[in-house]
């Protein structure tokens, strides 16, 4: 399980007259997310959806308020532990273009602290989830746009985490590709993992999420499951929704 | 830190850059193929010039009819393995003959009187000069031993009254170590430095630059695990490398020597088992070295969001370890226990007393060790003050803002961090350079002068870059009990900086020394005009560039206790010597604690008043204010009115609020 418990980021900005002013990308945001969910991070650009997943995937740390982190019962405190349990994925966490998917995957499995025979068998089960078994061999750097993105995924895969962060996964991909990772993400909730994922595709958050947040200038501005938005707002789908919470604030 | 986690990342880091072209062209393909071919190909083209010189034809003319004997000469050069001759070629003008290069020299004789006329600026006419010499001095010879044959003398017994000849005592080993000793220091250096540049910049603002930091970031590492890895990965690559420069250069010394062997016939003496134990503690010190350099270049690199800034700070870090490296070139720079705490410089030194086979094991020691040390500090300190997430996610804008064009800057704000270390890096320089030449020519006002650099540039700087002046410079206004608490902390960092000077000064006797014939050059000028070089001048002038400029850009970047002591660091090397390093520190960061609290540059000008006012009517009037720290009784005097004044001065200032933790 994973919660957001008053999450506040702010940052410095560059005014007119070279003044600097700090803002709050991240403004008090309270999340939960349970195992067995598909968690969406809905809102406009600069609504603070990249600071808030980089704070609870411990890439960046909060100015004030915690991640908390619990895993059979347990609460996990530091980062380190965290990240753990955690299978970060974003359009810029790239991967060495000059190993292959092998290495790579036995490098980061061993930063996990994984023992090396359950690497083999990880890479070896991976390989045949995602189909990566042809070029699993193959340097990066020339892999295919969805074999590379297959790999991104695969790293993330290597520790068999229980919560999933990912950043706007299927940004610029092809329908192939973005169904192969949206199947992933139900396979995975199904499994009874925690799914978190940002997305400006309303009408896949739509169909795949269980649980919506809206953000707007650092705030959640309405949240619960799709169907309780829909009735709340009284709209028909989720981008009516959105165009009427943005359209209030 | 966990040692499976950094041999899992030291893997991947080697593991990369070795893939990457750029490294192995730098690291194999230089060293291994480029440095003996450029031998060979100079040594060729070095022996084909020599060749045409020795062999040559050179065209001269003369403005008189030689005699057969001298003819002779000319025509045939006897007596040498050198095979050039001169063709008298005749000409109506000599000068304007040889101006016109049609002919290399000409003799003109006036009774017995032989002058050469050639042209220093052209090759071809020097050496003719040079050979025409031979010839007229084996004409002379000639003529000398016929007359004396004439007045019926032994011509030998009378121009060799004496004999006299050389018999070099060195022995072999010991002129090719001196010789080895010239270059292969500032190789080793150079080697080491080439190496691990590229894997120091590729390993770091490269991750950054390829988005693989990010990934990075998502792992169960710490910084210090981060940090420490990189290090050792730069290492390795940077040994290697140094290696296989090393290996390279070593086949082709083995070559020169035994070129020289066969031209010479030295060294058929020579003992290369001397050679073993210098070896050993070279590897030794090309280990320490590797150490030190990766560290240094990893503090440089990791700071830098992309290559080509990298690469632009990394540039100013070459020269200066290119320029140390250059010492072992000069004669009688000797290494003492001094030198031998100065980086590159003492690994250069060391290796060429060793190669002239010089060994003090106390130096090799305090080398050896000083670098290991740096570099473990180096690297501890990096991973203290690396923050990732400043470095990946931290605000854009160039840290340099002085290069750009004055009319697209935009008013207001604190200058940038890389403008503080050029703005204090310019000022230092143009002290050195403009103040001494000023010191030189106009003596007194000529160091006043200096003063004028210390805060003209600061001011230029925050003028061209349109920064707020008020805030740059803390010019804001101070309440009188700032002021008052604010002297007594100035009177109590006087006290013990005072104190610790005279510690410092029994340690350390001969920057002592200099501390005095400094003073007494000062105690030249007239009391008023010290009391304004050296009271005045600087409380105005160093705290505007070091209190204010410096401190105020450092502020908006770091956190501000590391503000504080790294400007204050720069203060205290600022003054140029050992024994007053620590003071000026300890003073200075005072100075910045009371910038901060009071928000305000006048109290830390009030303190720097009173500190330098007290040392200079010291220096006219000895124990008028501070009694002097060589009895117990005025060691605990100093340090009572010490600890009180700064208690005081500190609890007072602790009751003023806190200007922000940041500037802006």
């Amino acid at each position: 399980m994973l919660i957001a418990d008053n999450l506040y980021k702010s940052f410095v900005k560059n005014e007119e007259h070279g003044k600097k002013t700090r803002f709050n990308a991240v403004n008090g945001i309270d999340i939960a997310a349970d195992a067995g969910e598909i968690v969406g991070i809905l809102g406009p650009n600069g609504a603070g959806k990249t600071t808030l997943l980089r704070m609870l995937g411990g890439l960046m740390k909060p100015t004030s308020g915690n991640v908390v982190i619990t895993s059979e019962g347990k609460r996990l405190s530091s980062p380190e532990e965290q990240k753990k349990h955690i299978g970060y994925l974003s359009g810029n966490t790239r991967l060495y273009g000059r190993l292959s998917v092998r290495e790579l995957l036995t490098v980061i499995g061993e930063l996990y602290e994984l023992p090396k025979s359950l690497i083999e068998k990880r890479i070896g089960k991976i390989s045949r989830l995602l189909d990566m078994e042809s070029f699993i061999d193959n340097r990066i750097e020339r892999l295919s746009t969805g074999q590379t993105q297959r790999a991104s995924i695969s790293r993330c895969l290597i520790h068999d985490p229980e919560i999933y962060i990912f950043d706007e996964p299927t940004l610029g991909l092809d329908i192939l590709s973005s169904q192969a990772i949206v199947d992933f993400m139900k396979n995975e909730r199904d499994a009874g993992k925690t799914v978190l994922y940002s997305t400006h595709y309303l009408e896949e958050a739509e169909y795949l999420c269980d649980k919506v947040f809206l953000l707007d200038k650092g705030n959640v501005v309405s949240a619960g499951s799709v169907e309780e938005l829909l009735k709340l707002h009284g709209a028909a789908n989720l981008r009516e929704v959105f165009k009427k919470i943005m359209g209030d604030v | 830190m966990r040692s499976g986690v950094i041999k899992s990342l030291y893997r991947k880091e080697i593991l990369d850059v070795l893939r990457d072209k750029r490294t192995v062209l730098m690291m194999v393909i230089v060293p291994l193929i480029l440095y003996p071919l450029i031998f060979v190909v100079s040594l060729t083209v070095m022996s084909n010039i020599s060749t045409s010189i020795t062999t040559a034809e050179y065209k001269v003319a003369l403005d008189f009819t030689p005699d057969d004997e001298l003819l002779e000469l000319l025509k045939n050069d006897t007596g040498s393995k050198n095979s050039w001759t001169f063709a008298i070629v005749p000409v109506h003008n000599m000068k304007e003959a040889l101006a016109a290069e049609e002919i290399d020299a000409y003799i003109e004789k006036d009774d017995a009187s032989y002058t050469i006329h050639y042209l220093s600026s052209v090759n071809n006419s020097g050496y003719a000069a040079d050979y025409l010499t031979t010839v007229l001095d084996r004409y002379k010879d000639s003529l000398v031993k016929r007359r004396l044959a004439e007045e019926g003398l032994d011509a030998y017994a009378v121009l060799t009254p004496i004999k006299y000849g050389y018999s070099d005592e060195a022995k072999g080993e010991e002129t090719a170590g001196n010789l080895l000793g010239m270059i292969l220091p500032f190789m080793l250096v150079v080697s080491l430095l080439m190496g691990t540049m590229y894997p120091a910049i590729d390993t770091t603002s490269g991750e950054r630059e390829r988005g693989t930091l990010e990934t990075l970031l998502t792992l169960p590492i710490s910084n210090r695990e981060l940090i420490v890895s990189k290090f050792l990965a730069v290492a390795t690559i940077g040994l290697a490398s140094a290696a296989l420069n090393i290996l390279s250069m070593a086949f082709v010394g083995v070559y020169m020597y035994k070129m020289m062997l066969k031209t010479t016939g030295m060294g058929s003496s020579a003992s290369l088992v001397r050679f073993i134990p210098v070896i050993f503690v070279c590897i030794l010190c090309v280990l320490a070295f590797a150490i030190f350099i990766s560290a240094l270049t990893m503090c440089v690199t990791a700071f830098a969001k992309s290559y080509k800034e990298a690469n632009n700070l990394i540039t100013p870090m070459m020269i200066t370890v290119m320029f140390l490296s250059f010492l072992s070139f000069l004669p009688n720079v000797s290494l003492n226990s001094g030198v031998a705490l100065v980086p590159v410089a003492n690994v250069c030194l060391l290796v060429k007393e060793l190669l002239a086979f010089k060994y003090d094991l106390l130096i090799i020691f305090i080398v050896l060790a000083s670098n290991v040390v740096y570099g473990v500090l180096a690297v501890m300190f990096l991973s203290k003050i690396y923050d990732s997430e400043s470095i990946l996610f931290g605000e854009e804008g160039a840290s340099v803002q002085i290069f750009e064009r004055r009319r697209d800057m935009k008013k207001g704000g604190v200058p940038a961090v890389g403008d503080a270390w050029l703005v204090a890096l310019i000022t230092v320089i143009a002290v050195i350079y403009l103040g001494g030449a000023m010191q030189l020519k106009y003596g007194y006002i000529g160091l006043l002068s200096q003063q004028f650099i210390i805060i003209g540039v600061p001011l230029l700087a925050a003028w061209y870059t349109k920064k707020d002046m008020k805030m740059t410079f803390s010019l804001n206004p101070v309440a009188l009990k700032q002021l008052i608490a604010a002297a007594l902390m100035g009177l109590g960092g006087t006290c013990l900086a005072s104190l610790l000077g005279d510690i410092l000064s029994k340690l350390m006797v001969k920057s002592a020394e200099s501390l005095n014939s400094l003073n007494e050059q000062i105690s030249d000028f007239g009391f008023v005009e010290a009391f304004v070089l050296i009271v005045v001048a600087p409380a105005v002038c160093e705290e505007f560039l070091f209190r204010g400029y410096i401190l105020t850009a450092f502020r908006g970047k770091y956190r501000v206790i590391n503000a504080i002591l790294v400007s204050s660091a720069i203060f205290g090397l600022y003054h140029m010597s050992l024994i007053r390093f620590f003071g000026t520190f300890v003073l200075g960061v005072l100075n910045c604690y009371v910038v901060v609290k009071t928000g305000s540059i006048f109290p830390a000008m009030l303190m720097h008043f009173l500190n330098n006012g007290i040392g200079v009517i010291q220096l006219y009037v000895p124990g008028m204010v501070l009694p002097s720290g060589d009895s117990l009784s005025n060691v605990l005097l100093l340090l009572g009115i010490g600890i009180i004044g700064l208690g005081a001065g500190g609890l007072m200032m602790g009751t003023f609020r806190e200007i922000g933790k940041k500037v802006g």
